[in-house]
């Protein structure tokens, strides 16, 4: 594919409407390294595309998207939202698995030298007690990190627990597993992407089941350890059971208005 | 402000001619491909492909990212 035939399908792509051979195309093609206007053709239409639910309520959040929940999700969508079967699932399974490896041995190098450092700093003179406090800190984040990584793993590794993988809303690009334990009361979120910023949160949803149902809010996605941001979903939140779980995207420290403002992930779980 | 919004949207969207608006309708609001929406409507798919991508660029152009 070549810059002018990505341009004639940006919209499309955006709206999620291509099939999948032809997104997958578009995709590759995003990884190229040179472009003729792509990106900003594809900025363009998403800002398009994400404006597109503000036409139908005055939450923001797209009626479709919830209806589909309700509905046990449309015909297309399924391919993203559903828990993937067979050999499918067992290929998104390795994929987690592997990232929360990785994770874990990066962390575990990444707190050595940290150790290290922590050390050094606090046996040199006085001066140096901001650095060590500072990296007594990146070393927490790390224990942190490492601790959710370790959650992760142990939940996966549970008899009846299972991975499911989230699709984009709106021609988002973020991608995201979550693992869910037996009794469906635990639900791990675990993503490459999802990083917050100066500006922007990230904040987890679960949707429970029923027609009309809120989703309840579940937590904001913590920063990322060694690029991998592992976010455990409030336990209350899954109480009562989850039909789907979603991230939106908010303003910093979450959603002002208690629902979410833009839909960028959903997962189905139940169904 | 959600209001503004709202119509600020839907303005953009009645300004499209009713064959694009409907092809976006589908693809967006009902989440069909290009082609479920082809064989829904029984139009040739490169009919539809070119109406989603005559519909985004002016949707893109009346909607630009305000936010």
């Amino acid at each position: 594919m070549i810059c002018s035939e990505f341009k004639e399908l940006v919209g499309a792509y955006a709206l999620d409407a291509l099939d999948p051979l032809e997104r997958a195309a578009a995709e590759a093609h995003l990884m190229e390294p040179r472009h003729e206007g792509c990106l900003q053709a594809l900025e363009r239409a998403r800002a398009a595309t994400l404006q597109l639910g503000g036409a139908v309520d005055d939450a923001g959040v797209p009626a479709h998207v919830w209806e589909r929940i309700e509905m046990g999700l449309g015909p297309r969508r399924k391919r993203s939202w559903s828990a993937p079967a067979g050999w499918a699932a067992a290929a998104v399974l390795a994929v987690v698995v592997l990232l929360l490896l990785q994770q874990q041995g990066r962390l575990q190098r990444e707190g050595a030298d940290l150790r290290l450092s922590v050390q050094s700093a606090t046996s040199s003179a006085g001066s140096s007690q901001e650095l060590a406090r500072q990296c007594a800190a990146q070393l927490d984040a790390e224990r942190a990190g490492s601790a959710a990584a370790r959650e992760a793993i142990a939940l996966l590794e549970r008899p009846g627990s299972r991975v499911v993988q989230f699709g984009g809303v709106g021609g988002a690009v973020q991608t995201a597993f979550a693992v869910i334990g037996d009794d469906g009361k635990r639900a791990i979120l675990v993503s490459t992407t999802l990083a917050p910023t100066p500006e922007r949160d990230y904040q987890l949803w679960v949707v429970p089941g029923g027609r009309g149902a809120t989703p309840i809010a579940a937590g904001l996605v913590g920063a990322p350890a060694a690029g991998i941001a592992v976010t455990e979903f409030a336990a209350q939140a899954l109480s009562a059971g989850a039909a789907a779980l979603a991230v939106s995207a908010e303003p910093k420290g979450g959603s002002p208005t208690g629902t979410p403002s833009e839909v960028v992930l959903l997962a189905k779980v139940s169904g | 402000q959600r209001r503004q919004e709202r119509d600020r949207v839907r303005t953009a969207l009645q300004t499209l001619p009713e064959a694009q608006r409907r092809a976006i309708e589908l693809a967006y609001f009902q989440g069909l491909t290009q082609t479920e929406i082809a064989e829904k409507l029984g139009e040739p798919l490169e009919t539809i492909k070119t109406r989603i991508r005559m519909a985004m660029e002016k949707l893109a152009a009346m909607l630009p990212e305000t936010q």
